[in-house]
This record gives structure tokens, C-alpha cells and sequence, in this order.
């Protein structure tokens, strides 16, 4: 009886309620156009350089379905429908190109990745801050060299002839290794060139991260006697979690996307066979190329990369969001 | 203050979209630049878009070309006579410095629509981009406006054939190549040192020889003194064992198209094996540059090498022994002595023939804009026509007569400018040079001319192994648009992979044995080589049953 009362009361509440008349959507827009004009004007030239820049260039992807000609331009040349994507899988070399660049990708995710997180964490550690920020500072510098410096600087002192490294091997009573020129050598120092250049400009995102971390935590843990190893790992690394997430889910989206300066720089008839990735491929045939340059052949390669670097993207958020309850988007 | 803000925020706004707007300068900006004098290259100048227009002279046009070929041109004299002879000054677009990027930047200024009068261009894009409409059919205006280089496409029916689109236009017109091969160069007063007879060494097996004897001798005290050394790539022997690609009415082998001289190796050929057997067996003693043959040898790793004796032996560019002496060989080492080495023969003791360089070659190709009208088309044939007359190709392979050159009562030609103190003038400074191997003019090449100017050294090497029985037969093949696209992507792959097997085989990574070369051989048919080897042939048959 008083339930049935109370559900009358609640009906009777609801019909007293007037809703307000909601205003036409174009007047709710020219409110807040007209209310927030100064912000919308700041934004105009960020969405401008955006449509510029990054969505106006994804129209030229359609040369992948045409015989492209510099001439004719993207709207008047030839469309060849999916022709190339076709002639993709036709391609007898590519199932070597595919598997040297996920191998590359590969390694220098399992490597490259946790490098930065381990360096911020043991940086975290350094009490004194000169100190913390001397290390931090020399640690980003690597990032300002450029492609070529950094492969000329480890050639030289990997040369079989005269390099510090090989002179040292000899002094040991060793064999002179001839790294520029082994396929075993080429991967691991392709990914000790990204680990050398990247991981203190990766760390920053790591060690800001930590500066938002609440000291309180870190207090009621001494208290309770924790060592820092069990405060890093049990405190730091949990706190930075959505930042490790974050930067997996790009790292992912990016594997496909080989330093190809780097490749190039670095290869050579010896390592073609571990070298010669997707990248270094359409490079050839676009622009080293002595008859007419393919560059619809080129752009359809590098589209399908894109597609496949998607999807990761897509199922390691997915899988970030099931498991670790945290998503980019 | 709540003004203030807004007033900032305004000005921030309009900032940032001018800069925004500065970043893109439209391509009408582009056009309205001037354009680059000859020589003066920058990288600036490299990008700056030339107004074809802009220019409307009837005695001058604007030409696109790489930047290093502008230098060249910058300092020849010869070339600021015909300019005289002519009444037409060419206006020089410098663009980049290597020759791939050259043409990728033709691509570009078509695409943005500042191009030149005139570019430098490869076959391929002139025949294309000229059937879509891009450069300008020169068949009828060489008719009326260059009786010289009609006279010379009618008595040269390849080259009509060569230069000749599927429609029968001509969109570009290909320059000679003067008709050379590698020499092999050695260090005359080492291989004395040695005890070394260099008139011994004459099959491949004296040469293998003569390489551990230099070995045995200079390689005792210095662990990095490897006898034979180079640049590029290494695998540029397999002439010397029959092996080199070819085509003919039988068939083709090995990739053709574009390694006419370098790189031209074919691993089905007979003597194939041998080839990699015996690099192979020079690799393993030590006898050639272990980094030359990886490819990581780099050109002055080479030159360096060669010039401080640890190397005695090369086989590159036929003037390089010169170079050699001219660049500091003799001033470290009064006793540096870079000599030629007569071709090698076979055992039967004939002359091994190698692989040259083709008559006509697909790069550094002519193309007029077909933005021209009739009167600027004409400027540009009536220059490029005056190389194709008498008066012309003396003047361009061996300059004036009596500062230059003299003729003898028989009519034949020698020149009184001395190679040396010309060619070792200063970069810019003007000069008498016919070193007719770089691109220039659009011209035919004076073989005797191209030969005679070089030091006694060059001079006397090539006249002796630079005779047509001592050159592997090299046709100029006419490849129609599908088959370039084809082959385009098949080398693309197939070379790179062929290169680093065989490297494979020399450097030991792969055991060399028979049943793995056929193995590779098979490889590298699934990859293309097969599809390769039968588009060079239909191309072959093509262009000689016409």
C-alpha cells in the first residue's frame, strides 16, 4: 500500500515538471560561438593546419589506385582499381620484405620499449638532483644527432681495420669482426642505434609521469618498511601505467614504420638479405628508379602497411582496455 | 584588462595563421622567381622554380639540369664559343646534385607546373609525360628548324628508333656515349718491388698470382694490405669468365636492362661458378679488400688505400690510374708508379672481351616543355643543332683551332691544350676540357677525340685495349612503357637479391657448393630473373625486327 502511494507521489513530482523549451541547435551554436569566441579563434589555425596538413595529404593516397602521372595529377590519371594491391601479393620478394621489416618492428619493440621505462625508473631513484638532471640531459642529447653522424660514429668504431672495437677483440686474442657487413650484426645494431638515440627522449614521458605521483605514498611505504625496490615496483611502475599503455598503443601503431635513413645508411649487398625491409623497397622502385617512377605501386605498399599498423592499433587498445582497464581512445 | 585579452588573442590568432600561411608558398609565388644563372647552384636556387616565361628573348631559354653538370658547363670554354657562335644563351636551373634526385624533381616542377623551357630528364619520363602532353613532340620542328640533327637521325636509324615514342613522336633527344670499359690499374713500382712481371700476367690465372705474390710480400707486415681493392660494388669480373648479361637473337641472361657495363653479371652463364669460385678463392687468401667485396668500401676508403699501398690492383673508370698519379700518388712516394694493364686473355691467349658502355643511354635526355611556343621550340633546336654541324662537333670535342687543337696535313686532329694543366685547374676556373663521358649538350661524341684527350697514359691504354674485337657486343635495346614498368619493379628486386647472394657465396655465409648455386640460380628465377631475362628478349626482337 505505501509502495503504491509512493510510486503515485513520484508520477504526480513528474507531471508538476515543466521542462524548460530547448532552444533550436543553430542558436545553441551561435551562443556559444558568440561565448567562447576567443578559444574558437585560437583553435581556427590548429584546425587549419590540421586539414592542411594532415587530412588534405590522406586524398593523395588515392594515387595507390591509379597509373599515377606527375602530370595528369591525382584527378586525371589513369584509375587501375585495386591493380597494384593485386600485383602485392604477386610479388615473389615481398614475403621476405614483409618478414625482415615485422622482425625489425618486432625487435625494436621487445627491445626498444621497456629500455626508456627501466632508465626512468632507476633515474627516479637518484636522490640528488643535479645529479638526476646532468644524467637526464645527457641521456636526451643522442636525439639531436642526426641518422647519418650516429651510423658514421658506431662504423668507425666498429671497423674491422682500425676500430676501437675490433682493436680490442684483437688485443684479446680474437677475430676481427666485419659487423657493417654481417646480416647476424645488422638487427641488433639497428636497434642499439634506436635504443642509443630515442630512450632519453622517450623517458621524459615516463619521468613526468612520476613527478605527478603523490609523495604521501611513497611516506606510508617507508613507514611500513618497504626497500626501493618494492616502492619502484610497487608504486612507481603501477603509477605510470596509463603513460606505459599510452606509448605501447603508439609504439604499436608505428611498428611498421622503420627508420629508413637509418636502413639506408647502413645497408649493403652483405645484409640485404636482413636489411632490405617494405621501406628501402618502395623507396627503390619510387625513387631510385631508372625508368618512370612507380610511386602508385609505392603508395599502395605503404597503404596496406598503414591498414595492417591500424588494426594493431586497434586490438593492442582493445586489449589495453580488457586487461590493464585503460585505453588511448 | 578583459580588452587587453581579447586584443591579445586577436593579434596571437592573425600571427599564427600568417605563419601558418607563410609555411605553403603557392606555386604562383614559385613561378615569379628568377632564374638561376649557370653555375650558380644553391640549395635554395635548387628548389627556386624558374619562369619560363619569363624570359621571352628569342636568343635565350632556361634549361633544368643537375647542379654538377651546370658546374661543368660553367667552366668549359668551348661550350662559351658555340654559345657565341650561336647568338642563344641558355639560362641554367641548377637542381639537386645527385642524378636520381634530378629526375625525381622533374616529377615535381611537372606536378607544380615550374618547369623549365627545357630539363634533363630520363627516357622514360620524356616518352611518357611527352604522350600526355607534358613536353612538346620535336619530330616536326627538327624538320624545319635543325637540318643537322635531321641529317644525323636519318643516317642513325637506331637512333630514330631509340628516341622514338609507340606514337611516333619524338618527346627527347639522347646525347652520345663515347664507347669505353674498365682498366685494369696496378702499382707498377710495387710489382717491380715484388719481382713482378707486369707483361706476364695475362690469363685470369696470372693475375690470381699476381695477387699472392703482392699479398706474400706486402701483406706480411701489414695486416690491412689487401692487393686488389675498389669502390661501389665488387662484382664486376664476371666478363672475365664469360659470364657477363647479355642479349642477342638466342635469348638473354642475367639482368640486361641498365647493367650494360656495371653490375653486368648472368649466374646461368657457363663460366658463372667459376667467376664466384674464384672471387671466392681471393676472398678467402686475403688477396681482395673483404670490405670491397661486403660493399661498405667507400670511395675514398679506395682511393686512400690505393694511394698510401695498401692496395696494388684496381679495375674501375678507364682514366682512374691517371687520377691516381695526379692526386697525390708521386708527391707521398717518389716511386709511385700507376701503370695499365693490357685486357686479359683467355687461355687459348685471346683477348677476353668485356662489357663497354652503349652508344645511347637513357639518362640525360631533352625534353622541351610544351608550354614553349613555336619561337622559344626553335631557339632551343637551332642551339642543340649547331652541335650536330661540322663547325659544332669540332668545337665541342676539340675545341679551337690553334688554341686547342691543330690539323695535321692528313687531316687528322691533336690537341696542343695540355690535358693535365687544364684538368687540374681550379673548379670554376675556365678551362679546355672534352671529357665527352659527362653530360653537357646534347651532341655526338668524337671517339678519337674523347680517347686522345688524356694523358699519354690513358691515351696509349685505351688506343691499345679499346678496340671493338676487345668489347662484348652491347645493342641498345627499345623497351616499350609496359615492359619498363615491368622491369622497373622486377630489377628493383631481382639485382639486390642476386648481388647479395653471390656476396653470400664469395664472403662465405653461404657454402658454395653445385647444388647450392642451383639452388640460388632457381631462387632467383622465382623472384624474376626468368620474367626479367624474356622481357629483355622480346625487347631485343622488337626493337631489331623493326
Amino acid at each position: 500500500m505505501r509502495k503504491k502511494g509512493m510510486e503515485m507521489l513520484k508520477n504526480s513530482n513528474k507531471e508538476n515538471i515543466i521542462p524548460l523549451k530547448k532552444k533550436p541547435l543553430n542558436q545553441r551554436i551561435m551562443k556559444d560561438l558568440k561565448k567562447n569566441k576567443q578559444l574558437y579563434m585560437l583553435l581556427i589555425p590548429g584546425i587549419i593546419s590540421l586539414i592542411l596538413f594532415k587530412y588534405g595529404p590522406l586524398f593523395g593516397m588515392s594515387i595507390a589506385f591509379e597509373n599515377f602521372s606527375a602530370f595528369k595529377g591525382i584527378f586525371k590519371s589513369d584509375w587501375v582499381g585495386l591493380k597494384w594491391f593485386i600485383k602485392i601479393f604477386h610479388d615473389a620478394y615481398m614475403l621476405k620484405l614483409i618478414k625482415n621489416t615485422i622482425i625489425l618492428a618486432v625487435l625494436s619493440l621487445v627491445v626498444v620499449f621497456p629500455i626508456p621505462i627501466i632508465f626512468s625508473l632507476f633515474l627516479n631513484e637518484i636522490i640528488h638532483k643535479p645529479i638526476r638532471s646532468i644524467v637526464q640531459s645527457l641521456s636526451f642529447l643522442p636525439y639531436f644527432i642526426s641518422s647519418a653522424v650516429m651510423v658514421s660514429i658506431t662504423f668507425t668504431m666498429l671497423s674491422p681495420t682500425n676500430g676501437i672495437v675490433n682493436n680490442l677483440i684483437k688485443f684479446l686474442g680474437g677475430t676481427a669482426v666485419n659487423f657493417q657487413a654481417s646480416p647476424a650484426w645488422f638487427r641488433p645494431l639497428y636497434v642499439f642505434l634506436q635504443v642509443w638515440q630515442t630512450f632519453g627522449y622517450s623517458a621524459v614521458i615516463y619521468i613526468a609521469a612520476m613527478t605527478s605521483i603523490d609523495p604521501a605514498l611513497y611516506e606510508a611505504a617507508e613507514v611500513d618498511g618497504a626497500n626501493r625496490w618494492v616502492k619502484m615496483f610497487q608504486i612507481t611502475l603501477p603509477s605510470i601505467t596509463t603513460s606505459v599503455i599510452t606509448m605501447l598503443i603508439i609504439s604499436v601503431g608505428n611498428i611498421f614504420t622503420v627508420d629508413l635513413d637509418r636502413i639506408l645508411l647502413m645497408y649493403n649487398p652483405s645484409v640485404y638479405s636482413s636489411a632490405d625491409v617494405i621501406q628501402s623497397y618502395v623507396y627503390r622502385i619510387a625513387f631510385e628508379s631508372t625508368g618512370f617512377p612507380n610511386y602508385s605501386y609505392g603508395t599502395a605498399v605503404n597503404l596496406l602497411k598503414s591498414i595492417v599498423a591500424f588494426v594493431l592499433v586497434m586490438l593492442t587498445n582493445k586489449a589495453a582496455n580488457k586487461y590493464a582497464e585503460t585505453r588511448l581512445f | 584588462m578583459k580588452n587587453i585579452k581579447k586584443f591579445v588573442a586577436i593579434l596571437l590568432t592573425l600571427a599564427m595563421t600568417t605563419v601558418l600561411a607563410g609555411c605553403g608558398s603557392s606555386s604562383k609565388n614559385d613561378s615569379s622567381a628568377e632564374p638561376t644563372a649557370a653555375g650558380t647552384d644553391t640549395a635554395a636556387q635548387a628548389t627556386t622554380a624558374p619562369d619560363a616565361s619569363a624570359d621571352t628573348s628569342a636568343n635565350s631559354y632556361t634549361m633544368f639540369m643537375r647542379s654538377q653538370y651546370v658546374d661543368w658547363i660553367k667552366e668549359l670554354k668551348w661550350y662559351d664559343a658555340a654559345e657565341q657562335n650561336t647568338g642563344i644563351h641558355v639560362e641554367y636551373v641548377a637542381g639537386p646534385e645527385e642524378i636520381a634526385d634530378t629526375y625525381t624533381e622533374v616529377d615535381q616542377r611537372i606536378a607544380s607546373g615550374t618547369l623549365a623551357d627545357a630539363a634533363m630528364v630520363n627516357l622514360a619520363q620524356a616518352k611518357v609525360y611527352g604522350e600526355q602532353g607534358a613536353f612538346v613532340d620535336l619530330a616536326p620542328y627538327i624538320a624545319k628548324y635543325a637540318p643537322n640533327l635531321q641529317a644525323y637521325i636519318n643516317a642513325n636509324p637506331s637512333y630514330k628508333a631509340y628516341v622514338t615514342s609507340d606514337n611516333g613522336a619524338i618527346y627527347g633527344l639522347v646525347k652520345e656515349t663515347p664507347i669505353f670499359a674498365d682498366l685494369i690499374g696496378y702499382r707498377a713500382d710495387q710489382f717491380k718491388e715484388a719481382g713482378i712481371d707486369a707483361a706476364s700476367v695475362k690469363t685470369v690465372d696470372d693475375f690470381t698470382n699476381a695477387l699472392r705474390t703482392l699479398k706474400a710480400y706486402y701483406g706480411a707486415n701489414d695486416s690491412n694490405y689487401y692487393p686488389l681493392s675498389g669502390r661501389d660494388s665488387a662484382l664486376r669480373f664476371a666478363a672475365w669468365f664469360n659470364a657477363a648479361s647479355y642479349v642477342d637473337a638466342q635469348g638473354s641472361g642475367g639482368v640486361y636492362y641498365n647493367h650494360e657495363k656495371d653490375g653486368s653479371f648472368n649466374i646461368k652463364a657457363d663460366g658463372a661458378y667459376t667467376w664466384v669460385e674464384t672471387m671466392k678463392t681471393w676472398y678467402d687468401e686475403g688477396l681482395i679488400n673483404p670490405l670491397w667485396v661486403a660493399g661498405t668500401n667507400a670511395e675514398g676508403d679506395w682511393e686512400s688505400q690505393t694511394l698510401e699501398g695498401q692496395a696494388s690492383i684496381f679495375y674501375d673508370y678507364y682514366n682512374r690510374a691517371e687520377w691516381f698519379m695526379e692526386n697525390g700518388g708521386p708527391d707521398n712516394n717518389s716511386n709511385y708508379d700507376m701503370q695499365v694493364l693490357d685486357f686479359l686473355k683467355d687461355a687459348n691467349g685471346k683477348t677476353i672481351p668485356v662489357t663497354t658502355s652503349t652508344l645511347y643511354q637513357s639518362g640525360c635526355v631533352t625534353a622541351v616543355n610544351s608550354s614553349c611556343d613555336e619561337a622559344k621550340i626553335a631557339t632551343i633546336l637551332k642551339f642543340i643543332d649547331y652541335f650536330y654541324s661540322e663547325e659544332g662537333i669540332t668545337l665541342a670535342n676539340w675545341g679551337v683551332e690553334g688554341e686547342s687543337f691543330q690539323t695535321a696535313s692528313d687531316g687528322s686532329k691533336s690537341f696542343i691544350a695540355d690535358y693535365t694543366a687544364e684538368e687540374s685547374k681550379a673548379a670554376g676556373e675556365k678551362k679546355w676540357s672534352f671529357l665527352s663521358d659527362r653530360f653537357t649538350v646534347t651532341k655526338p661524341v668524337d671517339q678519337t677525340g674523347f680517347y686522345s684527350w688524356n694523358t699519354k697514359l690513358i691515351s696509349d691504354a685505351a688506343n691499345k685495349n679499346f678496340v671493338s674485337d676487345n668489347f662484348l657486343v652491347r645493342p641498345t635495346l627499345i623497351y616499350s612503357t609496359e615492359q619498363e614498368e615491368q622491369l622497373t619493379t622486377l630489377v628493383a628486386s631481382v639485382f639486390e637479391a642476386e648481388c647479395a647472394g653471390i656476396t653470400e657465396f664469395i664472403n662465405g655465409t653461404r657454402e658454395l657448393n653445385q647444388d647450392n648455386w642451383k639452388a640460388f640460380i632457381q631462387e632467383m628465377d622465382t623472384m624474376g630473373l626468368a620474367d626479367i631475362e624474356k622481357i629483355q628478349a622480346e625487347a631485343y626482337s622488337n626493337t631489331f625486327s623493326n
